[in-house]
């Protein structure tokens, strides 16, 4: 599974420094100084907007469907603490006590824009980066050869290990361990039993990776070249003069108005 | 290039995998190394390029080993890539980057090469392995045959003098292995380099290397050039010959050679060229062949235990084309039945979906009548047994006796039953022994007969085995088809998906061709294995007997070694062959 595709959206042409610069932090910590619901609904629409004019295609869209799911079901944590305001609804479990009201709603559907704002900005560099553009981009904010080596192996191997992992369960489902049926209690025993052979499936896939790695020189102490090794150039720097005006402004403006 | 000087190694658990070492081997060499599971082939691959003993933890050696001049226990195994390269048998996790292109790169990057010299390097190595139209492309994309092809250039971008090859055909379908050896061979006759390549598959790289060494129980048994090797009687203890020298030998034929005087044939041609010199020429064809080991003793296939009725599949990625095309199969009550054809043909997710696995998009399939949609997990494993591949995925227990108990503890039988039907089926498959033993840390036969066992125990009607001989040498190979005959020959309905041919032949009455997700074939093997060149699209290699039997234009092909010798040696043909009949 491949979450890179080649576009021609200005997105892909930006360097990997640049998109992790400005979508993976500045952008990131932005919805953390909005404190209206209308702000944060903006700085959403912005996101999907972005995120349609990068064209995904069907499958990155159905990524989505997990994103609301996880994201609608934590939300609802919110309505287990009292939050103030008109109240709606209110319901005693015991332990639990469920209350509806205009502040509980209101934080919640805070709390859901902020994830898919996050999850959105996540998307934006994964769909229009690829994995050596990425540990590029890394490598520019001066992290160490062995961190970015291993972001590169983990973005090279996360779907093998998957796949393992499916395969495991496989294997248990035709023993007739079904993970589909049960009570929670049973499905969590069932799921743990395939960690046993998910962890020695792995420790045997990690030995040759640790063989390949230095048989093909890997660790060496003499300086590395980088063969692949773009430049920031003029639309990087503008998109980043760009996102640290726009975060700066906004820093700003909020210390006067509520935003 | 390569000298082994009285060189030992031992690991930390105390077990020797090589002992007091003496091999040397010439620049240019084509080097073939085998030998049974276990016996310490890797060890020596790894003692060349330095995993051993800086990479493998609690290794001790004594002795030298010394390749191009450096001692390699005193040379980091990165510091000997420009010396030696190394292919290992995992197509997928060797490959550690994105691209091909960043593969072939990474090695030089790591040496700190300037840019233009990698430059002028890749060119010339993406020219010599033909990947010209891999370079920009995802190594997630690759075949098993492409993967390795790749792992081969990225060794050459180093310019080493020495490669080695851990089996790297190991995991590979037919196509894949016939990509990966071509690229061996060129780099060998073509460019000179020096190879040691470490392989269970005789029959296909006798003819092609300079030298086999047969490695066992840490020591080298024999060392010889491959049409001497079976001269040695220990030799032909240890190591099953390949189809053609078994026929030589069996009819005492043997090739006059300028070099040797006289040796054995290794090719289909040279064995029908030295028949041809003592005078059979053109055989007659058997009269009547019904005596086949696969067809003796089976139980005749009852009514349908399994039925596909125009059953439908499409990956949810694959939007333009079916999977499974509509497809009929009917798997009768006592059959053994094989499932043929190229990667990607279909057969994984043909038993996939008879497993449950997956869901038919369309069709019925019908399980011992029932429509398998109304049966649960449980109840489909009552019926249906699937051995993976790689057992490990499979293994969830510590004790090889809890493991094989699994599945029962799972349908909540009583104790007594689960403990009477595990000592059973351990018995039959000779594992009895290691019950108390943890499943990971047996062989890799034992771990597929533990998994074997551990579907067995469930008493499934059908079984279906994928790929369970691969990576096993010969004599395990044989050793685990005598165990699957044997269950067969007790009733048990049996599928197997395999890609080894001779398995087939020797073993298996029922053939099924896949390809493109249809049957383009499913009949007795005989009948399958007589469409001869027909076969060729779907990348089926036959048997040396097969090909035989049809360069002969035998129109009752012979499917074993046994079946073809006893043709030859029927009276008035026993007397063409000089000695032959005494021999046969």
């Amino acid at each position: 599974m491949q979450l890179y595709y080649p576009s021609n959206s200005l997105l892909h042409y930006l360097h990997g420094f640049t998109k992790i610069l400005v979508f993976g932090l500045l952008f990131t910590f932005i919805p953390l100084f909005m404190d209206r619901l209308a702000s944060l609904a903006g700085l959403l629409l912005i996101c999907l907007a972005l995120f349609i004019y990068i064209r995904p295609s069907r499958w990155h869209w159905f990524l989505l469907i997990p994103v609301l799911i996880l994201s609608f079901t934590m939300s609802l944590s919110y309505f287990l603490s009292d939050a103030g305001g008109t109240l709606y609804f209110q319901a005693d479990l015991g332990y639990w006590k469920v209350i509806v009201s205009s502040s509980n709603i209101e934080t919640s559907l805070k709390f859901m824009c902020r994830m898919l704002i996050w999850c959105l900005l996540f998307f934006l560099i994964l769909f229009t980066t690829s994995n050596e553009d990425i540990v590029m981009g890394l490598k520019k904010f001066g992290l160490p050869e062995f961190v970015t080596l291993s972001v590169s192996l983990a973005l090279r191997y996360w779907s093998l290990m998957i796949f393992d992992v499916k395969t495991v369960m496989d294997a248990q489902y035709v023993r007739g361990v079904d993970f589909r049926s049960g009570n929670l209690y049973t499905r969590s025993v069932r799921f743990a039993s395939t960690l046993v052979p998910v962890l020695f499936v792995f420790l045997k896939r990690f030995r040759t990776t640790s063989f390949a790695l230095t048989l093909k020189g890997a660790g060496r102490k003499n300086k590395r070249t980088y063969y692949y090794n773009p430049r920031i150039n003029g639309l990087d720097k503008r998109v980043i003069l760009n996102g640290g005006l726009l975060f700066a402004a906004w820093l700003v403006l909020r210390c006067f108005f509520t935003l | 290039m390569i000298t082994f000087d009285n060189y030992s190694c031992t690991y930390s658990s105390g077990k020797s995998m090589l002992h007091q070492l003496n091999l040397s081997i010439r620049p240019g060499e084509f080097v073939f190394v085998t030998g049974p599971s276990g016996g310490g082939k890797s060890t020596l691959c790894f003692s060349i390029n330095g995993l051993i003993p800086h990479e493998t933890e609690g290794s001790v050696c004594q002795g030298s080993v010394t390749v191009d001049g450096n001692r390699v226990q005193d040379v980091y195994p990165s510091d000997l890539v420009s010396v030696v390269g190394t292919v290992l048998q995992d197509p997928e996790w060797q490959l550690v980057r994105g691209t091909v292109k960043e593969e072939l790169t990474f090695a030089l990057e790591n040496m700190g090469y300037p840019t233009d010299e990698i430059d002028r390097r890749l060119e010339e190595v993406v020219d010599r392995v033909e990947i010209q139209s891999l370079l920009l492309r995802s190594t997630l994309d690759l075949s098993g045959g492409q993967k390795q092809r790749v792992a081969i250039a990225a060794c050459l971008m180093t310019k080493p003098k020495v490669i080695v090859l851990d089996e790297p055909t190991a995991e590979l379908d037919p196509l894949g292995k016939e990509m990966v050896l071509d690229t061996i061979r060129q780099l060998h006759q073509e460019w000179g380099y020096t190879i040691v390549f470490v392989d269970h598959n005789l029959d296909v790289s006798m003819p092609y290397v300079d030298r086999v060494i047969v490695v066992s129980e840490g020591k080298i048994v024999a060392d010889a050039p491959p049409s001497l090797l079976y001269d040695d009687p220990l030799v032909r203890e240890w190591l099953p010959m390949p189809q053609v020298v078994e026929l030589a030998r069996k009819l005492g034929v043997k090739l006059e050679d300028e070099q040797y005087g006289e040796r054995d044939p290794l090719t289909v041609e040279e064995l029908r060229k030295a028949l041809s010199d003592r005078g059979v020429i053109r055989p007659d064809p058997p009269k009547r062949l019904t005596n086949h080991k696969s067809e003796a003793g089976a139980v005749p296939a009852g009514e349908a235990l399994l039925e596909l009725k125009n059953i439908t599949f499409r990956y949810r990625k694959q939007e333009d084309e079916m999977t499974i095309k509509p497809l009929n199969l009917r798997i009768g009550r006592g059959e053994f039945a094989a499932v043929i054809g190229r990667n990607g043909a279909g057969k994984s997710t043909l038993c996939k979906l008879i497993t449950g696995l997956l869901k038919p998009h369309g069709g019925e399939l019908l399980i011992d009548g029932k429509p398998s949609s109304e049966l649960q997990a449980d109840q489909r494993a009552r019926h249906i047994g699937f051995v993976f591949q790689n057992p490990d995925y499979q293994f969830v227990r510590r004790t090889v006796y809890d493991e094989v108990a699994y599945g029962l503890s799972v349908q909540k039988l009583p104790a007594a039953e689960i403990d009477a039907r595990v000592k059973k089926v351990t018995k039959l498959l000779q594992i009895d022994k290691y019950l108390q033993e943890h499943p990971h840390f047996l062989s890799r036969g034992e771990r597929r007969r533990v998994a074997i066992a551990s579907i067995l125990v469930m008493q499934p009607e059908v079984i279906i085995l994928d790929e369970p001989t691969t990576g096993l040498d010969s004599v395990r190979c044989r050793e685990m088809m005598d165990y699957i005959t044997e269950l067969w020959r007790q009733g048990h309905t049996i599928i197997m998906l395999t890609h080894d041919m001779r398995v087939v032949a020797d073993y298996i009455p029922r053939t099924i061709v896949l390809s493109q997700g249809q049957i383009v074939w499913d009949a007795p093997t005989r009948e399958v294995f007589s469409k001869g060149k027909e076969l060729k699209p779907y990348h089926i290699t036959l048997p040396p007997v097969v090909e035989l039997s049809h360069i002969w234009g035998w129109t009752q092909i012979a499917l074993t070694s046994e079946e073809w010798v006893e043709t030859l040696s029927i009276p008035e043909l026993r007397e063409t062959v000089p000695g032959g009949g005494g021999v046969v």
